[in-house]
């Protein structure tokens, strides 16, 4: 008689599929989404270029040949600088549309050539944006670094190179050929340090160390976590079809040719079974079509995911049973699928949330034992051995079973309301 | 307009009437406030990124560790030496370093990524590198210029420790950071919930009245159809308000997010979503008969506008072609007013922009729904 009754529930289902193609529509929808953010997609093939705003007070020679480079070779490569007043630097800042500000300030040359104290530029970063601010203010700092290098090695020469700068009309064409053989000399007599420099360094890029895996995968990741919850939504929906029955009158046809309830209410916690069975198939199947993932140790996760079965479907009854109404169990089971799911890591790992949850309550949801497990299995790693979290969600599924069934039967034998 | 009134405030009184509803209204938006803001508080102060980056020093002499000093001093996450295997991008420090720099030997440091382990981090990284090989052959250079001896380590720590006469002086602007926290949670979730509740209320509850004939009743009364679609409309943006104030003075006196300072462009930008939401509720009312349908629909739709829009993460940290996609619908378009009144201190003039598309999509929405509307 169960599986006559499964029958009709599935052929039911089939004549009212949204709810249940809602729930396996979404956590795949959901999991493409932070995928397609989170992912490595979203990091794209490499850097776009940088939106700098230069605001140059210091108008001189120095600074226009800074100015200049910005636009030649790696710099124009990596940056998109655009020389503004400084208002109109800081309301493009404000307004998120470039990564930060170099102030070229007012004599910042004559400072740096006579060599009459420190001086500085400055750099303003839109703290809205990442990588772009950083890799702007590491790019500058290799500037700073060649000028500081410059100056160090130079300086005698520095305070004349200021003259020339300085002066009025043609530039001394003598004098600056007198500094570049003085300079000619200082790298003469230096020469081996110098060409090549001494210190270099030289960059490889290596082959992932597995090929593009499953554990790999962002989507492998994230669908168990959508799965869990979805999964006990589809238990909820499913076992919720007693109050269906109730409401339709169809329990009361069904009492008057058997006077036991027990099969009625099993076969409910069937069919919430198989659902979830089905759901699984559908989402973790789906996730090998849709999001390429090759699923490690499939049976394994299949042990996991039948005990997370019975447990969904055990303790959606128990709290549709204590609901006494579908009403209510449709407000009461949503809140609690909610709240176990963010507790149990189903929307960011459990290890973001307040040490309160992370250390003490997590790690006692259900949730997150269907969870670590099959992100376990796929990583290969062995922080939550696979059977243990079975075995508990086994344990607790057939008790949850059990009591939502006395309890049922017991409000089907006094009469419930739909 | 009376009439519009009356069908509008029967509307909220029927739904207010609903206990079960208030679950969805109030209790699961709640949850995904406090949860979603408690995962993502952010770090406080906004600071630099700190890519990992396994540092190897094979070399025993001194150049070796000065080197490692120079890129220390620039604050990098170090990886344990222990998981070397599992650094996606490290530094390598030959074991003959000092060795060869002492004869003069060019020598040169290893930098290695993993393929495709982020370009924005390995870049960061590599400048890094580059910044202390210039400052290593700056010191080199000057000690070999201007000194007799040999290279040694007393003179090139001195020389590394000089101050130097240019440096720069970073900060980040005033402007806040990226949403984090309850400032980001709070109204995400009031932009996702009110389009899921709104729509899936407007879009049923139609459905429902059609079903049971409430709407051929109406239909013998002397009330125009725009004036029903509006009145529809008019009662589920009544019942958004209901959400907006519940979740603002959640926001205010619970969640300490600054909703006073534009209380009032706030409102109007949350009022005019709601108008949107609603209309579009009615919209799917007036399109598909199943209610199970326009409940999916509705979920998976808000759901999906919900994520696009920048409900569940700031908008700030996703690919730019994502972005150009969140202003197509308008969840994008109310977070960005939201967080330019809640987060950057922007008054009237940054959301007006905003407000004017909010307005034409609640416009095309009516439109919409007066078009398709069938009794």
């Amino acid at each position: 008689m169960l599986w006559t009754l499964l029958i009709k529930d599935l052929r039911r289902a089939r004549h009212n599929p949204w709810p249940y193609l809602l729930n396996l529509a979404l956590p795949l929808c959901i999991t493409a989404l932070i995928g397609l953010v989170f992912g490595p997609s979203s990091k794209g093939g490499g850097l776009d270029r940088i939106n700098l705003a230069v605001v140059d007070e210091d108008d001189s020679v120095l600074s226009s040949l800074l100015r200049g480079a910005m636009n030649q070779g790696d710099f124009k490569k990596h940056l998109e600088p655009r020389f503004l007043e400084r208002k109109e630097a800081f309301k493009q800042i404000n307004d998120n549309k470039i990564s930060a500000v170099l102030i070229i300030p007012k004599g910042f040359t004559r400072s740096y050539l006579a060599g009459d104290g420190p001086v500085a530029f400055e750099l303003i970063k839109n703290p809205a944006q990442s990588f772009y601010p950083a890799i702007l203010e590491e790019l500058l700092q290799v500037a700073v670094a060649g000028l500081n290098a410059a100056a160090r090695n130079l300086r005698s020469d520095l305070p004349e190179w200021k003259e020339i700068f300085e002066k009025e009309g043609r530039p001394d064409m003598k004098r600056i050929a007198g500094l570049m053989v003085r300079v000619g000399d200082r790298f003469e007599q230096a020469g081996h340090y110098l060409f090549p420099p001494l210190v270099g360094y030289e960059t490889t890029t290596r082959k992932k160390a597995k090929a593009e895996g499953p554990a790999l995968n962002v989507f492998a990741f994230l669908l168990p976590g959508m799965a869990a919850m979805f999964l006990l939504f589809l238990a909820d929906h499913a076992i919720r079809d007693l109050y269906r029955e109730v409401g339709a009158r169809t329990l009361d046809r069904f009492r008057t040719l058997h006077d036991r309830l027990l099969p009625f209410v099993i076969s409910k916690v069937v069919l919430a079974m198989a659902v979830v069975v089905l759901g699984s198939i559908v989402m973790f199947g789906g996730g090998v079509l849709i999001f390429g993932i090759r699923w490690e140790k499939p049976l394994a996760m299949a042990a996991v995911i039948l005990a997370f079965g019975l447990f969904a479907a055990g303790f959606m009854a128990f709290i549709a049973a204590l609901a006494r109404n579908e009403r209510r169990a449709n407000a009461v089971n949503g809140v609690i699928v909610m709240c176990l799911s963010f507790v149990g890591g189903s929307f960011f790992p459990a290890r973001q949330l307040p040490p309160l949850f992370r250390d003490h309550l997590s790690p006692l949801t259900p949730n997150y034992w269907f969870i670590e497990a099959l992100r376990a299995l796929q990583s290969g790693g062995s922080d939550t051995p696979w059977t243990w979290a079975a075995l508990k969600l086994l344990v607790l599924g057939l008790a949850l079973v059990i009591a939502a069934s006395w309890l049922f039967q017991r409000a089907l034998a006094k009469g419930i309301r739909a | 307009m009376k009439r519009v009134l009356q069908i509008g405030h029967n509307d909220i009184r029927l739904f207010l009437r609903t206990k079960a509803g208030y679950v969805w209204l109030f209790l699961v938006p709640l949850v995904f406030v406090y949860f979603f803001g408690m995962a993502f508080r952010g770090a406080g102060d906004p600071a630099n990124p700190r890519p990992a980056v396994l540092i190897e020093n094979r070399d025993a002499g001194f150049l070796g560790t000065l080197l490692m000093e120079e890129l220390d001093a620039q604050g990098m996450r170090l990886i344990d030496q222990t998981k070397r295997d599992e650094a996606e991008r490290g530094i390598r420090i030959p074991a003959d370093f000092t060795e060869k720099v002492m004869k003069t030997e060019p020598v040169k440091v290893e930098y290695f990524q993993v393929e495709g382990s982020g370009a924005e981090s390995a870049f960061l990284i590599e400048l890094r590198l580059i910044r202390a090989v210039v400052a290593m052959n700056s010191h080199l250079f000057e000690l070999a210029s201007g000194s007799k001896e040999p290279v040694n380590e007393p003179e090139l720590r001195a020389l590394a420790k000089a101050e130097n006469p240019v440096s720069l002086k970073s900060r980040f602007a005033g402007r806040n950071p990226t949403p984090s926290g309850f400032n980001q949670s709070l109204p995400g979730t009031l932009v996702q919930f009110l389009m899921m509740n709104l729509m899936i209320f407007g879009g049923a509850s139609v459905a429902g009245e059609r079903a049971d004939g409430v709407l051929r009743r109406l239909a013998v009364y002397p009330i125009r159809r725009w004036e029903l679609v509006i009145g529809k409309v008019y009662g589920r943006f009544l019942l958004g308000g209901v959400q907006i104030i519940f979740f603002l003075l959640l926001g205010q006196f619970i969640f300490k997010v600054n909703l006073g300072q534009n209380l009032f462009a706030i409102l109007v930008t949350l009022g005019l979503y709601a108008w949107v939401a609603a209309s579009l509720g009615v919209w799917i009312g007036a399109v598909v008969k199943n209610e199970d349908k326009i409940i999916g629909l509705c979920v998976l739709a808000s759901s999906i506008m919900a994520a696009l829009g920048g409900c569940w993460w700031p908008l700030e940290i996703v690919p730019a072609t994502l972005r150009v996609i969140a202003h197509c619908v308008p969840t994008g378009w109310a977070m960005d007013a939201l967080h330019q009144l809640i987060s950057f201190g922007g008054g009237w003039e940054t959301v007006l922009s905003k407000l004017g598309v909010l307005a034409l999509f609640a416009v095309g929405a009516n439109i919409g729904a007066a078009k398709m509307f069938r009794y």
